[in-house]
């Protein structure tokens, strides 16, 4: 265990209707890094992000956020934990009842005492950082994917949080659009110094924003290390994720 | 045999867990009572949506009702009964039975829909979980303003029911079965009993709490893409129906046979 790990995980199983998706995961994520959590389609790397955040809670093991035991907190003080992290949802999930201005400044609204024009300002700063202009007043329905997902980034680091978790950040999207949100991530890695946790299965975005990236596989962390690692890694199972192969060896494909 | 026996036991423990879901989906509407001074912006907007959105509804199922209910005490009066107890047979079961239940059957397929629907799609869509993640108690902000607005405005749809529904009587009977309205309204005034109104209000109280819960917790239940927001839905239309009808026999008993119960 790193002594300066923001998140730590020990142990973490989860199985829904009897089928085991995590089998054991041990994983640290280290402050003020970013982490790639690599894996097939439908191999749990969603449903790991959901537990550092006691949106799922694990059937055994245990998820730890700055020393502090999730599963032991009540409501009100997994909420207080919470609100140190920002999270960017696979599909945006926007609230669609709400303008793309309310979206970003629920929270706003709702923990702080700023008034209506401090908020405001801060909703449009975020907006602004996230390359949006303009969309204040518009409804999600009426932007595109690329710009759901930004609104979504915008949304989540709105009360400055110090980690950001996104969950399939470039799903969906064409490829200028995805390398536009890694560069994002990067962007705002540099600019506002916070831990982030990336959940992907694209191999390219993966190199480009991790610090380090993890390889979930079977339910369980098979590989942790830097992109330069991950490339030199002679596992099979990476070395044929990295190359995008279906099955048999890397060599004779 | 064996397969008949896993069947109704999956269908028990299922009916199990959505009596313990629901009370504690209850219990954490009652923890989060005391922020609804925080809420009332969209508890006002829930009463706009429930209350007078389903008013073209209320308003033609009413006058129907209360026009159909006329026709059949003059049908079953005929030679038997005089008709200056029309406006009495119609007052009453408007005012005791057809307005609270059918106010609450139509508005409860109408509103629990809606809810669920709604609440479903959230669920699906990771919004409810957004909202968690924005530290925000989807219970408080999203379960707790439609629960208040549907306790509040039930009532107040019921009383526009009654109105409207004695109205539509009052006119079928002048128009058609030759009653004039003044014999139909001193057949009103005959046996007219505050508690009558009263105890109608009180059930539609319990009636807005079936449909706001069962439209609520369906909803936040929902798993599955739009299969599961239509299942949800239909569950809840269901679930707020066959519970409006069984709370109503049972409210019936305590009301008109033990509270309000005039015999000796």
């Amino acid at each position: 265990m790193s002594a300066d790990s923001f998140i730590e995980c020990r142990g973490v199983w989860k199985s829904f209707h009897r089928n085991a998706v995590l089998r054991g995961v041990d994983l640290d994520v280290e402050r003020g890094t970013t982490l790639v959590i690599l894996g097939q389609s439908g191999c749990g790397k969603s449903v790991l992000l959901k537990h550092f955040v006691g949106l799922l809670r694990p059937d055994r093991g245990s998820v730890a956020v700055d020393g502090e035991d999730i599963g032991a907190l009540d409501r009100k003080n997994l909420f207080r934990i919470r609100m140190r992290f920002g999270m960017v949802f696979q599909g945006a999930a926007l609230f669609d009842s709400m303008t793309v201005g309310e979206n970003v400044c629920l929270a706003l609204r709702e923990h702080t005492g700023k008034s209506e024009e401090e908020i405001l300002e801060i909703g449009i700063r975020k907006l602004r950082l996230v390359g949006l202009d303009g969309v204040l007043d518009k409804k999600p329905a009426e932007l595109s994917g690329g710009m759901k997902k930004r609104v979504g980034i915008a949304r989540a680091i709105a009360m400055d949080p110090a980690c950001v978790l996104y969950d399939e950040p470039t799903t969906g999207l064409d490829p200028i659009m995805a390398d536009t949100i890694n560069d994002l991530i990067k962007k705002l890695n540099d600019e506002l110094d916070i831990t982030s946790v990336v959940v992907t299965h694209d191999i390219q975005s993966a190199y480009k924003v991790a610090d380090q990236i993890a390889m979930l596989h079977d339910g369980a962390i098979i590989f942790k290390g830097t992109p330069k690692e991950v490339r030199k890694s002679d596992n099979e199972f990476i070395r044929r994720f990295t190359r995008g192969y279906a099955a048999g060896s890397v060599a004779a494909g | 045999m064996e397969q008949a026996f896993k069947t109704i036991g999956i269908a028990f423990l299922g009916l199990l867990q959505d009596v313990g879901g629901t009370v504690i989906l209850l219990g954490r509407i009652a923890r989060s009572l005391k922020e609804l001074p925080r809420t009332m912006k969209l508890t006002l907007f829930q009463m706009e949506q429930i209350g007078l959105g389903s008013i073209p509804l209320v308003l033609v199922t009413s006058l129907f009702v209360g026009a159909v209910a006329a026709v059949q005490a003059a049908y079953q009066f005929q030679d038997y009964v005089p008709m200056r107890f029309l406006g009495t047979v119609v007052g009453k079961s408007v005012i005791l039975e057809l307005g609270p239940v059918l106010t609450a059957l139509v508005v409860g397929g109408r509103v629990s829909a809606s809810i669920a629907a709604e609440l479903g799609t959230m669920r699906v869509t990771e919004q409810i979980d957004a909202m968690e993640m924005l530290a925000i108690d989807p219970v408080r902000y999203l379960v707790l303003p439609r629960m208040v607005a549907a306790l509040i405005m039930l009532p107040v749809l019921t009383i526009f029911s009654d109105f409207l529904a004695i109205t539509g009587g009052m006119v079928v009977a002048k128009v058609s079965i030759g009653v004039s309205t003044a014999t139909f309204v001193e057949g009103l005034r005959l046996f007219f009993y505050v508690e009558d109104v009263i105890s109608g209000l009180l059930k539609t109280v319990a009636f807005g709490g079936i449909i706001a819960l069962m439209g609520c917790y369906n909803g936040f239940r929902t798993y599955g893409g739009a299969e599961g927001v239509g299942r949800s839905t239909m569950h809840a239309v269901v679930s707020s129906c066959l519970l409006i009808l069984i709370t109503n026999y049972f409210l019936a008993t305590v009301l008109f046979r033990i509270i309000f119960y005039r015999g000796t």
